[in-house]
């Protein structure tokens, strides 16, 4: 019998946890380890955010879900690791501490044989000062910040409809954040509903982002084989800015944000200040501050993890210039170097390097995308580390399965505006998420998978991922055949 | 407002916007879009294991 612990219920732990009951046998455990009692199906948040959705359409309760497969849930955070034991006793232990009321503030010792990581980041709004909810701005990272997100932007509406102008400034809050793609649907799903609800024309929308240019989104942009050239990803972002009269600052560090004030920084035009009547600016992302101790009790975090709180992987984690930077250096199976029975899936293992070109201010901070994991790769990376410690259970020697974001493409649909009829979205394909210059010398992918397309199509389809991405995190029947 | 950056911005024809909500050219796109995808989906598969 084998004991596997998977700590985060979202895309990556939940889909790990899932395969990994499926195809281990009844007499092995599945332990979730997560703080919240509910799945976030984080994408809708957008939706939520601007108020089309409400909480309960984008979450449901995690502990039904896993009695009826016969998965042990604790509603606990983890905070320490012991990978080589405790004391006299050698068997790997992962101290959590409860969340759920009626134990909260618990604390409990839990074995393991095989662990996934997969906690995915901390929402590091300490790192701008006065920036994130109950500060001065605004997220759409959880479900609980997108219902506060649509509870000023009603308000903001009201204020307009009263012939107020009002003016949004959406992006992300510190120079190395992620998660530009969340914030481009945010910006633009925002200016839809401001023209649906009819006050589109009492706006001042501006887009404040820490890429290059739009439409990096933080995989050093992509090249569209469109109308018979090979067109950069900006052309088409700017485009769609430009058509909605969208404003927009790239190459910005956010260094505060006060009441209806944002300090920024960008690499081209130095200080300046943006003023707002309301600003959801997405956070920078850190690990999520699992603590690692050795048998003798001696502190081996920085062993296991990054100094960003990311766990170290099977990546080439050497410091090299920006061309020297390879494919290959990026991991496959997600195992920790230092125990063969501890992986980290989806946002929570550490990429060797961004994906995207890195730029620095004149003090050495990063003003350019962390690299993204979105939620296709999150949960490939799951389902490959379900299968290997499956087959590790089973007697395979190590892991066989791979999963590397420099051998896999993504599709992703980004929302521009919710209406079954007049609604869009952008489809967009790449292949493979992390450019390959040894394979594709040009562009680092190939152009004939890369594609991107703006329609009403776009948005059926987001609107089935919806429905089909909550049925499978349900586990209602069929749910193993719907693909990552 | 005006922004200088909208006028070197590549823009949308009529018939472009057009398309982009004309009822039986979408549902043939989300045809075409969905095929695309499962193939990225299936090489990503492929290409992993
Ligand atoms: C607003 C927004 C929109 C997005 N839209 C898209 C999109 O359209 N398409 C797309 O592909 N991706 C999108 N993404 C990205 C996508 O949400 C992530 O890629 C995905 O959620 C990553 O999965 P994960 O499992 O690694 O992390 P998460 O989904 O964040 O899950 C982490 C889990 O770990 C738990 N946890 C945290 N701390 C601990 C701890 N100490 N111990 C145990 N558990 C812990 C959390 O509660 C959570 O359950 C979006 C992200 C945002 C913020």
């Amino acid at each position: 019998m084998s004991r596997i612990v998977v700590l985060g219920a979202g895309v990556s732990g939940h889909t790990a946890a899932a395969f990994l009951r499926r195809w281990l046998s009844k007499r092995d455990e599945v332990i979730v380890v997560s703080p919240q009692p509910t799945y976030n199906w984080i994408p809708s948040n957008i939706w939520v955010g601007v108020g089309l959705m409400g909480k309960e359409q984008v979450t449901f309760p995690l502990a039904p879900v896993y009695r009826k497969a016969n998965i042990d849930f604790k509603q606990a955070r983890a905070v320490a690791l012991f990978p080589e034991g405790k004391g006299v006793d050698p068997q790997p232990l992962v101290e959590i501490e409860y969340t759920a009321p009626d134990r909260s503030g618990g604390h409990e010792l839990v074995k393991y044989d095989y662990l996934i990581n997969a906690t995915g980041p901390k929402l590091n709004f300490d790192a701008t000062p006065g920036l994130g909810p109950g500060k001065n701005s605004v997220s759409v990272c959880t479900a609980d910040h997108a219902v506060e997100a649509a509870q000023l932007l009603a308000e903001k509406v009201e204020r307009m409809r009263r012939g107020e102008r009002q003016r949004f400034v959406i992006g992300v809050g510190h120079g190395g954040a992620t998660c530009e793609g969340a914030a481009f649907e945010y910006v633009v799903n925002l200016e839809f509903e401001l023209r649906a609800r009819k006050v589109r024309d009492k706006a001042d929308i501006l887009f404040l982002t820490n890429e290059y240019e739009v439409g990096d989104f933080g995989v050093n942009g992509v090249h569209i084989n469109r109308g018979g050239y090979v067109t950069p990803g900006r052309i088409f972002a700017e485009s769609l800015f430009a058509e909605r009269g969208i404003r927009w600052i790239t190459k910005a560090h956010v260094r505060g944000v006060e009441p209806g004030l944002a300090h920024i920084e960008t690499l081209d035009k130095g200080l300046g200040e943006v003023e707002f009547d309301m600003a959801m600016l997405l956070p920078p992302f850190t690990g999520v501050g699992i603590r690692a101790y050795g048998r003798d009790g001696t502190d081996r975090t920085s062993d296991l993890f990054a100094p960003n709180g990311f766990m170290k992987v099977d990546a080439d984690y050497a410091k090299k210039p920006y061309r020297e930077w390879r494919a290959k250096d990026w991991p496959r199976f997600y195992q920790s170097p230092a125990h063969k029975n501890l992986f980290a899936a989806g946002i929570a293992f550490a990429p060797p390097h961004p994906i995207s070109e890195p730029h620095t201010n004149a003090e050495g901070l990063m003003i350019s995308p962390a690299p993204p994991r979105t939620g296709m790769p999150s949960a490939m990376i799951g389902k490959a580390v379900a299968r290997n410690i499956a087959d590790m259970v089973s007697g395979s020697p190590g892991p066989a399965h791979a999963a590397s974001m420099a051998e896999m493409g993504a599709a992703c649909v980004a929302s521009a505006g919710a209406n079954p009829f007049t609604g869009t979205a952008a489809s967009l394909t790449v292949f493979p998420i992390v450019p390959d210059f040894e394979r594709y010398p040009e562009y680092g992918r190939d152009t004939d998978a890369t594609f991107g397309e703006i329609g009403l199509a776009g948005h059926w389809i987001k609107i089935l991922l919806h429905h089909l991405f909550l049925h499978k995190a349900r586990m209602r029947p069929g749910w193993q055949w719907i693909p990552e | 407002m005006t922004n200088q950056e909208w006028l070197y911005a590549t823009k949308p024809t009529r018939g472009t916007l057009f398309l982009r909500t004309f009822l039986p050219y979408q549902m043939w796109r989300f045809l075409v879009l969905n095929l695309k995808m499962i193939g990225i989906i299936r090489r990503s598969h492929g290409g992993g294991e």
